[in-house]
């Protein structure tokens, strides 16, 4: 933290300390800068300063063909990678006219689902770490390298599976993969409860998550704030039931909500999320076609309707993660917008911070769940 | 899952056809002039569009025209999309996409929706970063992604691609390339 030699004087004439979080701090979760005004130990405004990491992809996609693409956006979300291919490839095979069969859409969604898993349990223990317990996040490490274990059995890459294919996926399960996946469900499944133990009932973390940085249902949601952030005060949204994608709508999965849309409610909704990705694993792996193709028929030359426009969107373990794809009638998108979840929800954080402690702005922060790669695209 | 939808491109020669245009997945269209965008969008939000998704700009360099596109989505209390009809009869399931077209000229400014949306004021300032479109009424327009001083708005088709902008000149950099050879 640099903190500026000059204290300057609010219009009231108290006097205030400009404090700017990051760019590079362990509770920025990349790099993310906060200036912010205290008056004491009281945040008085708050400005969020993002674009540290921007890699320019919206103009990449512009020179890219459709397929070639589909890796690539990977990179954004980095902490669920094949949400994101999820998201694009739903867009793209609209656009293209490309049906995907239905043994690769029980792939993707297992595929999504276990990442979902894995996305949470790095928040899990990163949020932990914020508020200064370092053993949650070596439990949850733990966990999250089974998770990638299976990335790897599957696709070959960890953190990066690159997996997903325009019609389909790359390639189908290896037989390996089915008796570990039932050990690393049954993993996740116990130390799920082993969080709650150490965490969920510690008074400590109560005392800093409950009742702080409160966001209203209504505010939550002019902010253009989803997922667990807009769940956790209280409207049940989720792309997966309010606009069915893929064969979402043959699970029987819950929506977890909060009440009261603070810390602990963001908390709670996402760890009973990890529970129901479980669940949504388990049906799948019991509905999943052994035999078929797994990729559909692609085009021999990709031709788009010119000027057509299309919007997919997936829920990522971060929200509603949209893909705006404009096309003029070549291989390569005309324009590609990507709508990033936490680009919204962290711009919500101007709004919660005004009133709270530094410390607890680091919770708020850490609640939100932000991937800075998909903020700064 | 592939699901068939009549009028999926806006085809310019039928200006009359494009008032009820879909998207290729079935989304109602919305096509307002530049002046009433603003009213427009106030219309949707009191109708229920209560989630401004996304807002974005796309520029059509063939036709000298630049576009402002959002999506709107009807979330009720629930969670779900709230199917409806607009004051002007469109009907909709929940999901809108409102989008206005305009002559590319530089002392454009449209009206800033962020008095109705909130969220609209971070994706505003993306667009004024990337395609240089200003925004009346948004009280923060500044630079998001790019550094304050950068010169250039990127998403432009018109801009080019590669120019060094890094605080040192092209020259500088042709010099330096050059000296290292």
């Amino acid at each position: 933290m640099i903190i500026s030699p000059e204290t300057e004087k609010l219009e009231d004439g108290t006097k205030f300390l400009e404090l700017s979080m990051g760019p590079q701090h362990p509770s920025t979760h990349g790099v993310l800068r906060l200036a912010v005004r205290l008056v004491g130990e009281v945040v008085v405004d708050c400005k969020v300063d993002i674009g540290y990491l921007h890699r320019s992809f919206e103009k990449f996609a512009e020179t890219w063909e459709y397929p070639k693409l589909a890796p690539f956006v990977d990179r954004n979300d980095y902490l669920a990678g094949v949400l994101n291919e999820h998201a694009y490839c739903l867009a793209a095979e609209k656009l293209l006219e490309i049906s995907v069969p239905e043994r690769a859409e029980f792939i993707r969604v297992i595929m999504a689902e276990l990442n979902r898993i894995g996305s949470h349990l790095i928040w899990f223990g990163t949020f932990a770490l914020d508020l200064g317990a370092t053993t949650p996040f070596l439990w949850s490490f733990e966990q999250r390298e089974r998770i990638y274990d299976l990335n790897e059995v599957v696709s070959g890459g960890r953190i990066f599976p690159q997996f997903f294919r325009l019609g389909g996926v790359r390639n189908d399960f290896p037989d390996s993969f089915f008796p570990m996946v039932e050990k690393v469900l049954d993993g996740v499944r116990r130390s799920v409860d082993e969080y709650h133990t150490i965490l969920s009932g510690n008074p400590i973390f109560k005392a800093r998550t409950q009742g702080i940085g409160v966001i209203s249902a209504a505010e939550a949601l002019a902010f253009g704030c989803t997922g667990p952030m807009l769940r956790g005060s209280g409207i049940p949204y989720d792309v997966r039931k309010a606009d069915p994608y893929s064969v979402y709508d043959r699970f029987d999965f819950r929506v977890p909500t909060g009440e009261k849309g603070d810390v602990w409610d963001r908390y709670k909704v996402r760890l009973e999320e990890i529970v129901e990705s479980i669940g949504i694993v388990r049906q799948a792996l019991k509905m999943y076609p052994r035999k078929g193709a797994i990729l559909g028929k692609l085009p021999r030359r990709l031709k788009p309707p010119p000027r057509a426009e299309v919007y997919g969107h997936v829920e990522s373990p971060r929200g509603d993660l949209g893909c705006y794809l404009v096309s003029d009638g070549t291989d390569q998108p005309y324009r590609l917008k990507w709508r990033a979840p936490s680009f919204s929800n962290l711009q919500a954080v101007q709004r919660i911070a005004p009133g709270l402690m530094v410390a607890d702005l680091v919770a708020v922060v850490g609640s939100i769940d932000i991937v800075l790669g998909e903020v700064d695209r | 899952m592939s699901e068939e939808s009549g009028g999926a491109t806006a085809d310019p020669q039928a200006p009359a056809a494009e008032e009820r245009a879909e998207t290729l997945d079935g989304w109602p269209i919305i096509e307002t002039p530049l002046e009433s965008w603003g009213t427009r969008c106030e219309e949707l939000k009191e109708d229920g569009m209560s989630l401004l998704a996304n807002l974005t700009a796309v520029h059509f360099l063939d036709d000298g025209k630049m576009q402002l596109v959002a999506h709107l989505f009807a979330v009720d209390e629930h969670g779900r999309y709230e199917a409806g009809e607009t004051r002007d009869g469109t009907e909709h399931r929940g999901k809108i996409e409102i989008k206005t077209t305009f002559e590319d000229r530089p002392d454009v400014t449209v009206a800033s929706v962020s008095h109705l949306w909130p969220a609209a004021e971070w994706y505003e300032r993306e667009v004024y970063d990337m395609f240089g479109l200003r925004f009346d009424g948004n009280p923060d327009l500044r630079r998001i992604l790019m550094e304050e001083g950068y010169d250039a708005h990127p998403l432009r088709k018109d801009f080019e691609d590669c120019k060094p902008n890094l605080g040192v000149s092209a020259e500088v950099l042709r010099k330096d390339a050059a000296s290292n050879r």
